[in-house]
């Protein structure tokens, strides 16, 4: 597969100040954050809150500026467009190709326009269609979501929030994007909803040929949805590998403790963990020294308090992680017993 | 008619008895946002209801504490509590603010919430809050009310609980926050804890010390929980019965373990098809959503509410309201599809006229 | 492109189609309307609001008379009030419109002339009477006057006259064009000030708006009242009547805009984080687009709100600086030189009728505020 895009040591401070002449305090949301997403394949990008996922997302699109690093967009192969250093302007002719679904239906459309209006903006934007042609696109993205054509005039009010996501869905998929990056899309929505557009994410990748960078807290639909995953915390990457990989054997205490933590709908499945992950998530203002997991890490060693560990390639494979044990830790999956035909080594 | 659910009279602690709860606007008819809603809880053990937004499941539960809003009254049923082993008391017939009431609601059951900063007060620190509770109903001096209060904290998992005590509620994270309040929750040892999703808006770390937490504190002061949520993985990790609702109406209800491996109203199938199993690429089968969108309670449909939405609906399920049928030893479902010889065959469902898969029967 | 048919989700059934299929296409344009004329007190003062603005742009035509066309007969004289049915000493009825005419009689301690209504004499009235040709906002050539007296020379002063013998109601009538005009004309100036500077101060944030905050608090921690003076005295004594008029309005926006920048920042700040206007920000559309399409119509109803409710505050200064004899100068006609005249006690004892400008005052102000109030409420989804 062909890499669509890249992320190299992207850094992303956020500075507070308190008051007119308050000291001034820097947040490193993101620090040094390297990533390759592969055309056609689903990139899951998981953490807890405060973890930096969704300014890792924003970064990405530009919504936020990151403070360093670049971010590297290959619409086609031998062509490199480094989107971190182009202008607002010149960053235009790219939002096509790279959308965004948001998290909450409710406030990501705006209630002063119809549902045409809306699927509509971003062709107009772009100046991509025009008349019959414009209604033609709209109507047909509206339909492969399950918007019917008698709603096309109704305000975004008129309709519940599964609805109003697949509306977002619309709207982000009507200029035929290559790269879709999904915001917890289906985090605020009830479970058989969200069903409901797990399945349908899924049938428009197949139709449109995209690429998803799926951002959520939610393992259970990473494990269904994702090719390979992301684990975040504390804006650092600590582990990267292929969905199966991470579940059946991770390589980093953290992604352990997630997947500990995990509730799996099965209660004979109970007893499955020894005992919730000690302590809450630091402060990102004072992040611990040496490996950001260490205050709650159950291998924790002195080496771990003062020295970073580099996020590396373990066993020479594709999974990497960022644990100077890594090989050596012997960590618990998500996944039952294996089967009799085991397929993971 | 025999209870459906079996129980040792000592041990029950409340009964809800075909409880309707009414929501009432000047200007529309009445609403029926729960309706015939029976269950039992016992000491020791919880039970979680379970359903999506609106479904009622937060309505029932403030109907036990008579938290109700203005609009909203119980039109008739009963619930009844006894927390002493004597004469049960009907807790609907008491007047939400009476002195009886009173004394129940903080006293014998108490209730935590998604938001503790709803719940507790932002300009007295957490020590305080509880001190007062305890002071409240224990009569002890503010000194050694303190004393408790450190031991509660401390026994809810937070660090230097002596110190903490003096914190405001905003300086805490969500989870300590949340410990704060299961602590207040429990300052006057009650005999039911009513959780309202009290871990839907925590991480899922967090959410997992939350859930070891109540589920250990349950067993040293041995109180029934009523645990709100809708997250079928939760319910799995802390129930020990569960009742799952819709649009009002609790559709099926037994033993956690009976129902989540046979489950047989087609709406907790639906629920269950509708989450991703934690299984690898092999064992992966595509996700079986429920049609459509859950219908407003003002048109809910005639006869069986979930009709609309059923890929089994037949016949009798668009005109007359199921009633419950035993499906196993305290599990039963309210579905036509239990009941009627014509009623169309569906895999898993124990129906009439099909023999029982081996174990479905307990 | 391979197209999976997915089953549509219906249209919703959420709710019965017939219930909501209204309400879903209803505009928030057609939703606040819907929901302001749920609020009465507002309704009414909107079309009270809409009858004194009529009043104020076709003053030529209602007032039965010009504002300083005066008659030194009849200083003072009391008000005639308009009678519709006569009954003759011989018991015939007649039917109709009219005013009685004026007796004088001199009092002979207070050396003064004294009126009183003889009702033996009536002076019919009548619809569309042809007058003086005058020209209707000053460019439309005109003979006549939406009512008067039939017989050219009667005198007609509805609700009395004032120390020259001017009709009271129609100097009142013209009064009324000038000071809903100045409240009208300082709110746009301000609502201009106020839209750009709260705009640029609300969406670009940083030292931008810093500044324009701690002006905004300067100015607005200044007492009006001696500022006002101090300006308008400041203002050239030989300005005409026209050149007083802008001054003052520019004296009155100068001030009035903070309240309306503060608003529109306010909302902007709201706005700019809100995910629908980052999803146009990440359509690629450009600030003016963002703000012009997808800020605007969120603020909209609140701008329109907001400027309703400053327009009684314009009118009350104006009221004010030309009661005090700082604001407009004599010739020209407004409530405030109007109530000028009902500053004498004794002038007052007399001639009660002069505080009629107060009254009117008054009611504008209330209705605009009602309207105000009710637009604001009418506009916030969640108010109620």
């Amino acid at each position: 597969m062909t890499t669509l895009l890249k992320v190299e040591d992207l850094s992303k401070t956020f500075t507070l100040r308190s008051g007119l002449f308050g000291e001034i305090m820097s947040l490193e949301a993101l620090s040094d954050i390297n990533l390759t997403v592969k055309a056609g394949e689903t990139l899951a990008i998981v953490g807890e809150s405060g973890c930096g996922k969704t300014t890792l997302g924003r970064c990405i699109v530009r919504a936020l500026e990151p403070t360093e690093g670049r971010v590297t967009y290959t619409p086609e192969p031998g062509r490199d467009v480094e989107l971190s250093a182009l202008k607002k302007r010149e960053l235009k002719p790219w939002r096509r190709d790279i959308r965004m679904i948001f998290q909450d239906p409710m406030s990501s459309l705006n209630p002063y326009m119809r549902v045409f209006d809306l699927v509509a903006e971003p062709l107009r934007i772009h100046k991509a269609a025009r008349g019959a042609e414009l209604e033609r696109r709209v109507v047909s993205t509206l339909e492969k979501v399950g918007i019917p054509r008698d709603a096309l005039q109704r305000f975004p009010h008129a309709f519940s929030g599964g609805q109003r996501q697949r509306i977002g869905i619309a709207r982000a998929l009507v200029l035929d994007p290559k790269l879709v990056i999904a915001d917890e899309a289906v985090s605020a929505l009830d479970v058989s909803i969200q069903a409901q557009i797990l399945n349908l994410l899924e049938d428009l990748k197949a139709d449109f040929g995209l690429t998803y960078i799926f951002i959520s807290h939610d393992l259970g639909v990473v494990n269904y949805l994702a090719d390979r995953v992301v684990v975040m915390y504390l804006g650092h990457i600590v582990e990267t590998a292929p969905t199966e990989a991470l579940f059946e054997r991770p390589r980093h205490p953290y992604t352990e403790v997630l997947l500990e933590a995990l509730p799996i709908a099965d209660p004979t499945r109970r007893s499955r963990r020894h005992e919730a992950v000690k302590g809450e998530i630091p402060f990102l203002g004072n992040r611990p020294k040496g490996c950001p997991f260490h205050t709650r890490c159950k291998f924790a060693e002195d080496r771990c308090r003062t020295e970073k560990p580099a996020l590396r390639p373990i066993n020479g494979g594709e999974t990497h992680a960022a644990c100077h044990f890594a090989e050596t830790l012997d960590l618990k999956g998500a996944y039952g017993p294996a089967p009799a035909t085991g397929t993971y080594a | 008619m025999t209870p459906l659910t079996p129980m040792d009279a000592n041990e029950t602690l409340l009964r809800m008895e075909n409880v309707n709860i009414v929501f009432s606007s000047p200007d529309e008819a009445d609403i029926e946002a729960v309706r015939q809603v029976d269950f039992t809880l016992t000491r020791g053990k919880t039970l979680a209801l379970v359903g999506e937004s609106g479904c009622g499941k937060s309505v029932t539960a403030r109907a036990i504490l008579r938290l109700l809003d203005k609009n909203a009254r119980i039109d008739h049923g009963r619930i009844l509590f006894s927390a002493d082993g004597g004469e049960p008391t009907d807790i609907a017939a008491l007047g939400s603010d009476s002195k009886a009431m009173r004394s129940i609601r903080g006293n014998r059951i108490s209730m935590i919430f998604q938001e503790p900063m709803s719940s507790l007060s932002p300009v007295h620190t957490i020590g305080d809050q509880i001190d007062e509770m305890i002071m409240l109903h224990d009569d002890v001096e503010q000194k050694s009310a303190r004393e408790r209060t450190v031991e509660l904290l401390d026994q809810v998992g937070i660090p230097g609980p002596r110190q903490r005590a003096d914190s405001y509620p905003f300086q805490l994270s969500g989870g300590l926050r949340q410990r704060a309040m299961i602590a207040m929750a429990l300052a006057c040892k009650p005999d039911l804890l009513i959780a309202d999703e009290p871990t839907t808006a925590l991480d899922v770390t967090t959410q997992a010390q939350i859930l070891d937490l109540l589920r250990a504190l349950q067993a040293e002061y041995g109180m029934a929980m009523l645990f709100i949520t809708h997250d079928l993985g939760v319910v799995a990790e802390i129930a020990d019965e569960v009742a799952v609702m819709y649009l009002g109406d609790v559709v099926e209800q037994g033993n956690v373990f009976d129902v989540f491996r046979a489950p047989q109203h087609p709406y907790t199938r639906a629920l269950m098809s509708s989450i991703p199993r934690m299984t690898r690429r092999a064992q992966r089968e595509r996700l079986n959503p429920i049609q459509g969108n859950v219908p407003s309670p003002r048109n809910r449909p005639e006869g069986c509410a979930f009709t609309t939405r059923c890929p089994h609906a037949f016949a009798p399920c668009s005109s007359v309201h199921p009633g419950r049928t035993p499906a196993g030893e305290g599990h039963w479902a309210r579905c036509h599809l239990l009941t009627h010889e014509d009623a169309p065959r569906v895999e898993g469902i124990l129906q009439p006229g099909v023999p029982a898969i081996e174990g479905d029967r307990a | 492109m391979a197209v999976t048919t997915h089953v549509p989700v219906a249209a919703e059934p959420e709710a019965s189609a017939e219930r909501r299929a209204p309400t879903g296409r209803e505009s928030q344009v057609r939703m606040t309307w819907r929901r302001f004329k749920q609020h009465q007190l507002a309704f009414v003062s909107l079309w009270i609001v809409v009858l004194f603005y009529l009043v104020a742009v076709f003053a030529e035509f209602i007032a039965p008379m010009d504002a300083s066309t005066y008659n030194p007969r009849y200083t003072y004289a009391p008000p005639q009030g308009i009678h519709f049915v006569a009954v003759d000493p011989d018991g015939s009825w007649h039917f109709g419109p009219y005013v009685n005419g004026y007796k004088t009689e001199i009092d002979p301690e207070a050396l003064r002339r004294v009126f009183t209504i003889d009702p033996e004499v009536r002076h019919p009235l009548g619809f569309f009477v042809e007058s003086e040709p005058y020209r209707l906002l000053g460019f439309i050539p005109m003979q006549h006057k939406l009512f008067g007296t039939v017989e050219p020379d009667a005198p007609l002063y509805v609700i009395g006259a004032d120390r020259l013998g001017r009709d009271q109601l129609s100097r009142l009538i013209h009064g009324t064009r000038i000071s809903l005009s100045i409240g009208l004309v300082g709110v746009v100036l301000s609502l201009v000030f106020g839209v750009i500077i709260g705009g640029f101060s609300g969406y670009y944030g940083g030292w931008f708006d810093g500044a324009v905050q701690r002006v905004i608090e300067f100015i607005r921690s200044l007492p009006t009242i001696p500022l006002w003076l101090g300006l308008a005295a400041a203002l050239p004594r030989d300005w005409g009547p026209l050149q007083t008029y802008f001054a003052i309005t520019l004296i009155l926006s100068l001030l009035g805009w903070t309240e309306l920048a503060r608003v529109v920042r306010g909302r902007f700040l709201a706005l700019r984080t809100e995910d629908f206007v980052t999803a146009a920000q990440l359509d690629g559309a450009s600030d003016y687009r963002i703000i012009v399409r997808h800020m605007v119509p969120s603020f909209m109803s609140h701008i329109i709100a907001a400027t309703t409710l400053a327009i009684p505050g314009m009118i009350l200064a104006e009221t004010a600086l030309s009661f005090l004899g700082l604001g407009l100068q004599a010739p020209i006609v407004s409530w405030g030189t109007l109530l000028q005249d009902a500053q004498n006690i004794r002038t007052l004892a007399g001639a009660p009728w002069l505080l009629s400008p107060g009254i009117v005052v008054v009611v504008a102000i209330l209705a605009m505020n009602f309207l105000g109030d009710g637009l604001r409420d009418a506009a916030d989804p969640y108010g109620r």
